[in-house]
């Protein structure tokens, strides 16, 4: 399969199959095009089409190039499912820790349900539960040495003496059993001082500050207990800690929704106030709140990725570099294929524990009814649970096997499939067609920013075969 | 070749063979939470590369 098309003014082919990528002219993308609306052409066919636009001469160059890129294999390799079992089955290496399930905003957008996870009940983690997670996490790692644990909430910070309590035994376990925790901390920040700043720039590998962008934008959404806005509460500690940790290792991490379609000026203001590493991300919600994107908003906010892109690369380059989260592609050191199919993990190596013990596939699942995979507490975990979501990777879901982007989402988030479908299956279709269009984005920001380094055409040694 | 640029190499299908470690990060870890975007994370074999960025800026460095 070969996925065409324009971004930021840009033609890229990516081979679905073989992940090769390729910077087209327009000559090369009306080629390709024509050829992939009508596969069987033959040349005298493509010719006559091209000249319409360009020489003979031109012409004929161009469809040389297309059928040499073909024959080497650059172009249409074969759509060959990959043989494929998950390796990893029954290994646990990654977990969700709800270190509060309480909290000091009230989101209305919280699938958290402010915290309480619809539970009604508001709860810290006990120091004690949090170490039996990290013991169940050690012994359900089998041989592998690099571990996550992210404090999540509600907001996590809340408890904050009982994380450095865990944090502390972490160290402990990974002398005795040679391994290695990567804490992380998703956080609101109204709550920092500078002894939590100074722990968490010590000890977490990644912070994740929520940060919606403009302070209207962010204090409509994200509103205390008593209705006030929390922007200028959060600002100043998240710059202080982003600036501590050289702005390396931690995520603004915000929420766009229908309110505020034109999301690139809360990126661009967050770049403004000096953070580099951003996150602006869709809501996911109901459809009865007003909040909620809608399907007639996607074009618009595709238009807006676009004019997010153009901005990124204009800033990249001219001194006010800064990443964002969903531009960011590494199309030629990335994940192994095995990665990509078996995307986040969630309910077979990445799980989530509650304030009581309790295990769930991962944070958005918890609550869930017939989600429940066990306890740390008393060690019971369901096999089976753990083994449908193992095998609920891309290449089981019938929804994937004619799109593109499969090896890039890995099938989308299994919670949002569960949620709006009630399968885990079956992607969510909002979500599929948003990552496409950051995915055409990011590719064309890639090519942009890597074509003076590019290779012409394909490599010499290739060109001899 | 005039007309087509060669941006990432033609390959994945070999690190069929050579992947699966699972030492690499969760993707869902790194700063989402909501929105499954994989193909963004780093291999834990490499070096830990820079993901579109630039020297020192990058959000995945070895060690501590």
């Amino acid at each position: 399969m070969v996925h065409l098309f324009k971004a930021l003014g840009q033609a890229v082919a990516l081979d679905v199959g073989s992940g090769g990528v390729y910077a087209l002219d327009d000559a090369a993308y009306d080629a390709l095009s024509y050829l992939l609306e009508r596969p069987d052409s033959p040349d005298v066919e493509i010719l006559n089409a091209l000249a319409e636009r360009y020489t003979g001469e031109q012409a004929a160059e161009i469809l040389a190039e297309l059928r040499e890129m073909i024959r080497l294999g650059y172009l249409f390799t074969p759509d060959e499912e990959p043989e494929f079992a998950v390796k990893t089955a029954g290994i646990v290496k990654a977990m969700c820790i709800h270190a509060a399930h309480d909290c000091n905003l009230r989101c209305k957008y919280c699938f958290a349900d402010a915290g309480e996870y619809h539970s009604r009940n508001r709860a810290l983690l006990p120091p004690e539960t949090g170490k039996k997670a990290l013991d169940w996490l050690v012994k359900k790692s089998g041989s592998r040495y690099n571990l996550e644990v992210d404090f999540f909430g509600g907001e996590p910070m809340l408890n904050f003496p009982a994380i450095r309590e865990i944090v502390a035994y972490g160290r402990e376990l990974e002398k005795k059993f040679h391994k290695r925790f990567k804490f992380t901390v998703t956080t609101n920040a109204v709550n920092l001082n500078d002894e939590m700043i100074e722990f968490l720039n010590l000890e977490m590998d990644n912070v994740v500050l929520s940060i919606d962008g403009r302070p209207e934008v962010h204090d409509r959404m994200r509103p205390t207990a008593n209705g006030k806005g929390s922007y200028d509460l959060i600002i100043g500690r998240a710059k202080r800690l982003a600036e501590l940790r050289g702005q390396q290792r931690y995520f603004i991490r915000g929420t766009y929704t229908r309110y505020n379609l034109d999301f690139a000026n809360d990126v661009l203001h967050l770049a403004d106030e000096g953070f580099e590493q951003l996150s602006i991300e869709p809501v996911v919600t109901d459809a009865k709140h007003d909040y909620a994107l809608r399907p007639e908003d996607l074009p618009r906010i595709g238009e807006e990725y676009e004019r997010l892109g153009r901005e990124y690369i204009k800033r990249r380059q001219d001194g006010r570099w800064f990443n964002f989260f969903h531009f960011m592609l590494d199309l030629t050191g990335g994940p192994c294929l095995q990665k990509r199919l078996t995307g986040c993990g969630a309910g077979n190596e990445y799980v989530a524990v509650t304030p009581g013990g309790e295990l769930y596939p991962c944070h958005q699942f918890v609550g869930r009814e017939n989600m429940r995979m066990g306890s740390v507490l008393d060690e019971t975990f369901d096999e089976g649970i753990q083994e449908r979501f193992k095998n609920n990777h891309v290449l089981s879901k019938e929804k994937c096997r004619s799109c593109w982007a499969r090896f890039y989402c890995s099938g989308g988030c299994a919670a949002n499939a569960h949620a709006f479908s009630g399968d885990i299956g079956k992607p969510y279709d909002m979500e599929c067609r948003l990552e496409r269009k950051r995915l055409e984005c990011a590719m064309a920001i890639y090519v942009l920013e890597h074509k003076e380094k590019a290779i012409s055409g394909v490599p010499e040694d290739n060109l001899k075969t | 070749m005039k007309h087509f640029q060669t941006i990432a190499q033609p390959g994945l299908q070999d690190t069929m063979k050579t992947g699966g470690c699972g030492e690499c990060q969760s993707s869902c870890q790194s700063a989402c939470k909501t929105s499954c975007t994989v193909a963004n994370q780093s291999c834990a074999k490499k070096e830990q590369v820079l993901i579109a960025g630039r020297d020192g800026k990058t959000n995945r460095i070895a060690g501590r």
